[in-house]
């Protein structure tokens, strides 16, 4: 009992879970074992049905994690450029730097307050919308492209196993 | 209405910028993929409107029970769990330190550690709701956890309810979610099938009564509508 409260209350856990990068990427891996293996244990569906909603839930979620270390990382190094789009912090000097240097020593320099807080809650915001564009709208694209070759690179190996 | 968006978008960046909870970045997400991932599996033409319409039933039912899991079940259980989890820390940190010899187990400091009130410390998350017994309570807290070297009652609060917060995200994701939806889906094709049924029983009179030809219509028409399934 008192390990899980130790682990439910320990100051490392709430500042990992406290980072969106870790919870999108903790809750996808997870996604990529239990939804396949939910969909195939399904004793409703045909086998050809469950294989390609289960290959297609397992691409994509793995593709999901790429896309997210291949594009979200790059993508914090320029959300700044997006703060001016924010109406309370359009005229603030913040959302005017021109690099993240600049935006790192201004935000570094600001008082403890509404302003930095609505400057980090537009970068979470942006993170959020970046993500949900990568995430379901070019990802998918991406699985639809290659789910057909590996699924069919599936069926001629049974073919050739059923010949053998 | 200008006004009204600006507010808005004021509430949404402070809230963001305070606390940004696990449900709030997977309900987003869930609720973008409600939309964009079912519209991306009709765009994939390769497939077969059988797999095509299992994988579309699939992801939208995923999505919609992921949306609502996520926001109601851990809400729910964070508001709910935070708490008393908060008071449990307490009375275990108290017991160690007696072990470690570092608090009496007859000492005021103890009897209090051993009996946090969860409600209160829910409750000095918003300090304008607290009445002054409840301050002072609270401020004897902290004090006490600054001078045993514990958390403090505010910070203990908050990151708990994170945490609480991402397991549930992550129990949802792994198990729960795709279980419901298994059970929805069974739910649906067993009506589905139902509906099958009926409609193949009544094809079957409906071949049955229907004449295979004019000879056999003629008969079954002289005996008189009597025998006219018997034919």
């Amino acid at each position: 009992m008192s390990l899980i409260i130790n682990a439910l209350t320990s100051t490392n856990a709430a500042n990992f879970v406290q980072n969106s990068t870790a919870q999108v990427l903790s809750e996808g891996c997870l996604k990529a074992i239990g939804r396949p293996v939910f969909t195939l244990a399904d004793k409703t569906a045909e086998e050809n049905e469950k294989k390609y909603s289960a290959t297609k839930e397992f691409l994509y979620q793995s593709l999901s994690m790429m896309a997210y270390f291949g594009l979200i990382f790059p993508f914090k190094n320029i959300d700044y450029k997006f703060l001016k789009f924010f109406k309370p912090l359009k005229d603030t000097d913040i959302a005017k730097a021109k690099s993240k240097t600049e935006f790192n020593e201004i935000f570094k320099n600001l008082p403890e307050g509404e302003l930095k807080t609505k400057v980090k809650g537009a970068r979470e915001l942006t993170a959020i919308i970046a993500s949900g564009v990568i995430l379901t709208i070019i990802t998918p694209q991406i699985v639809n492209k290659i789910i057909h070759p590996l699924m069919n690179k599936d069926k001629n190996e049974n073919k050739l196993d059923k010949k053998i | 209405m200008i006004e009204n968006s600006k507010k808005l978008i004021d509430k949404i960046l402070l809230k963001l910028g305070k606390s940004n909870d696990s449900e709030i970045v997977t309900a987003s997400l869930a609720a973008f993929k409600l939309i964009f991932i079912p519209i991306a599996t009709m765009m994939d033409k390769k497939t077969s409107e059988k797999q095509k319409k299992y994988a579309l039933k699939r992801d939208f039912i995923t999505e919609s029970v992921a949306l609502a899991g996520y926001i109601g079940i851990t809400g729910t259980i964070k508001n709910n769990l935070t708490a008393p989890v908060c008071s449990k820390y307490y009375k275990e940190k108290a017991k160690e330190l007696t072990k470690n010899c570092k608090l009496d187990i007859n000492s005021d400091d103890y009897k209090f550690l051993t009996n946090i009130n969860p409600k209160t410390i829910k409750k000095s998350i918003k300090e304008t709701t607290l009445n002054t017994d409840e301050k002072n309570y609270i401020k004897q807290l902290e004090n006490l956890a600054k001078k045993l070297s514990l958390q403090n009652p505010k910070d203990l609060y908050l990151g708990t309810k994170k945490t609480i917060s991402h397991i549930c995200v992550c129990a949802l994701a792994l198990t729960i979610i795709p279980m419901i939806t298994n059970k929805i889906i069974e739910i649906y094709s067993n009506r589905d099938n139902k509906e099958e049924t009926d409609i193949n029983s009544q094809q079957k009179q409906y071949t049955m009564i229907k004449p295979t030809n004019i000879t056999n219509f003629a008969k079954s028409a002289r005996i008189g509508g009597l025998n006219v399934l018997n034919y």
